[in-house]
């Protein structure tokens, strides 16, 4: 980071209420073909009750990061550098176990598919009163009325007479609002969200999604939601974050980023979603090409052999940009783009 | 080609003493249809709604239990697989997932070939050209052909599903979500190959799909289906602006809209409940368990409603069409 910006990002900290903070975090996955690098010294922040969403195409190191944070990478890939501070806690540095104490307490996941997250052989009652029992000093019967509880919030029907269903004779939806129940059973500060209602069909997703809402906002949990949906980003974040290969290369809240792009690949990303409010029907702009190769980068931007602005200009190929703050007044908006603070003018 | 009254129906359940009872899915439940020449109609609706079923029932893959097939003046539902043969070379089909369909031993090449093989279609070297010719139509370079399916990516891949699907030269193409496993920008991609095709080849798109803003972006008229059958058919413009059916107005409230601006100005509809079975006991209209307009009133419980044109080309299943009013003015 820049000096200047950094010094106004660390201005802004001070007063913030952070939940998770993530610096130069850095993760390779060691293939065949080489080293792939996943994440590239990544910093991000995460407030008390905010919902980010990390948004970016296959590959691009969102689900990597995501279980870099919590420590859930497994070989052959490999977290190489970074901190992480969770309530201010570096937790990069824990061993498994100790992470473990921390998983599903202060932060917890929830997956795209919820049926390889929860164990076909046992109800969903017992399932739920083990992650309860885990972190808290409680009686069986009465984790099994927590449980209860827990499911009646994620409104499964019958919750009571359901609790001894096993996975298997839930729906796809009311699987994921097991899972939702189970993050959200100990209160946790931060669930990360990883394509939570990719799976689903969209009255699903609706459903699903307002119940994920209303329940983070009563109990002002943040959420980092990972998707490729622009439309859920747009209606249920407060934050973005763009991704382009292993790298943030915008920052900025929903309602900027929606607006105006500083970024080229932000505003490629957005403009080739059709929108379901326009009536058009020429072809639709694309991104030309695919995105790098992590393992073989560019010297320059990573963007710039798809970019519209700076293919072919020297400082792109050349030089990797670094963030640029390109707005500030209390919404401020970094973009990793030589060309950011002219585009966003 | 049109469709009348097809209906496909599983049975569900093993046999022996404790199966006695064996209950009857009806995954097509009486679906009438007709899709002219050069036009696209997409199918959309909910997973179970029938309409991979239907795609099958279409292409005879899977054989309806009742109601009839017609193309080009053809029922195809009387016809021996023997006599199908001819024809399905006028149909072809793009399956969803670009990494099973494809044979991952075979240089793509070879695998555009097939079909050619198959219907016995020129001798080696004539094939071999009109192959190449389909993969460079689909943006596969020359130099790229003796390569096998893995060595492309998904957007690629699916290109050499469409390339094997066009190169019989059919009339109606059958696209089964062909690109909802790919990233948004590999989606635009392979959506504006699909739209140069269908004017280059004058092709017919019989279009599965159930991301609706794509629906609204390629079809010329969608039909929604809902359990097994059509609820409601018109052109999109109709079906994106004017939806009849309160489910169409549902599933269309359902969808994110990438404006956070537009979020204040939504209504979304959240339906109580979900898909259920579609067994044979139901009386009254299959969406009425709920509808949120329809759920406790007498008609909708007992009488199934039938599928009305109720405005020019806007055909509902519905007993109180428009009553449920769309999210106010914009953005569908």
């Amino acid at each position: 980071m820049s000096g200047a910006t950094a010094r106004v990002v660390s201005a802004r900290e001070s007063a913030r209420d952070l939940v998770l903070e993530v610096e130069e975090l850095e993760t390779d996955f060691y293939t065949q073909e080489g080293v792939v690098h996943a994440v590239r010294r990544v910093s991000l922040e995460v407030e008390r009750g905010q919902r980010v969403g990390i948004v970016g195409e296959s590959g691009s190191g969102k689900s990597a990061l995501a279980l870099s944070i919590v420590g859930l990478i497994e070989p052959p890939g490999r977290i190489v550098g970074g901190t992480v501070r969770l309530n201010g806690r570096d937790i990069s540095r824990y061993s498994d176990r100790q992470l473990q104490r921390i998983r599903g307490r202060e932060v917890s996941l929830i997956f795209q598919d919820p049926m390889t997250a929860l164990d076909p052989v046992k109800t969903i009652g017992d399932q739920i009163v083990e992650v309860i029992r885990q972190h808290r000093p409680m009686r069986r019967a009465a984790a099994r009325r927590e449980a209860v509880r827990l499911l009646q919030d994620v409104e499964v029907p019958y919750a009571e007479r359901r609790l001894d269903n096993y996975p298997h004779q839930y729906s796809g939806g009311m699987r994921q609002r097991v899972m939702i129940a189970i993050a959200l059973a100990n209160t946790p500060d931060l669930i990360i969200a990883d394509e939570p209602t990719t799976a689903l069909d969209v009255t699903t997703q609706a459903q699903v999604l307002d119940l994920l809402e209303r329940l983070v906002t009563e109990r002002s949990t943040a959420v980092l939601l990972i998707t490729h949906n622009l439309g859920i980003v747009a209606e249920f974040c407060n934050r973005v974050f763009v991704m382009y290969a292993g790298r943030v290369v915008e920052r900025a809240s929903v309602e900027r980023l929606f607006a105006v792009q500083a970024h080229p690949y932000s505003e490629a990303l957005l403009r080739c979603v059709p929108r379901p409010d326009q009536l058009e029907r020429g072809p639709l702009p694309t991104i030309p090409g695919a995105p790098p190769n992590l393992a073989h980068l560019p010297p320059g931007c990573p963007f710039e052999p798809r970019c519209p602005v700076g293919h072919g200009v020297e400082l792109c190929v050349t030089t990797v940009p670094p963030p640029v703050l390109v707005a500030n007044s209390g919404d401020p908006v970094l973009a990793e783009c030589h060309f950011a603070g002219e585009r966003y003018r | 080609m049109w469709l009348d009254r097809v209906e496909k129906t599983f049975e569900l359940g093993g046999r022996g003493l404790l199966h006695r009872q064996r209950q009857t899915l009806r995954a097509v439940d009486g679906v009438s249809l007709d899709v002219r020449r050069g036009e696209t109609v997409g199918l959309v609706g909910e997973s179970g709604c029938g309409k991979s079923t239907l795609a099958r029932c279409v292409l005879q893959l899977t054989r309806p239990t009742a109601g009839r097939v017609v193309f080009d003046g053809i029922d195809l539902t009387t016809l021996s697989n023997a006599a199908l043969r001819p024809l399905r070379r006028r149909m072809q089909i793009v399956f969803q997932d670009p990494y099973a369909s494809l044979d991952p031993r075979m240089t793509v090449l070879s695998i555009v070939e097939e079909p050619l093989v198959i219907h016995g279609m020129g001798d080696r070297r004539q094939r071999a050209q009109t192959a190449a010719k389909f993969l460079e139509l689909v943006g596969i370079p020359k130099v790229q052909m003796s390569r096998k399916p893995h060595e492309f990516s998904g957007g690629q891949r699916q290109r050499i599903g469409v390339a094997r699907a066009l190169v019989l030269q059919p009339e109606l193409v059958i696209l089964d979500e062909p690109i909802s496993a790919l990233d948004v920008s590999i989606q635009a991609q392979v959506l504006n190959l699909l739209r140069d095709l269908r004017t280059e080849l004058s092709l017919t798109y019989l279009f599965i799909v159930h991301d609706l803003a794509i629906a609204e972006y390629f079809c010329d008229r969608v039909a929604v289906l809902y359990l097994g059958a059509v609820v409601e058919l018109a052109d999109r413009e109709a079906i994106f602006r004017r939806p009849l059916h309160p489910y169409t107005v549902s599933l269309l409230s359902a969808v994110p809209i990438p404006d956070p601006a537009s979020k204040p100005r939504r209504k979304r509809i959240v339906l109580p409940g979900e898909v259920s079975s579609n067994g044979t006991t139901r009386t009254g209209c299959r969406f009425r368990p709920r509808c949120p307009v329809g759920r406790d009133r007498e008609l909708c419980a007992a009488e199934e409603p039938k599928l009305i044109e109720h405005a020019p080309g806007q055909w509902a299943a519905c007993h109180f069409p428009g009553e449920l009013a769309p999210a106010s003015q914009a953005p569908w």
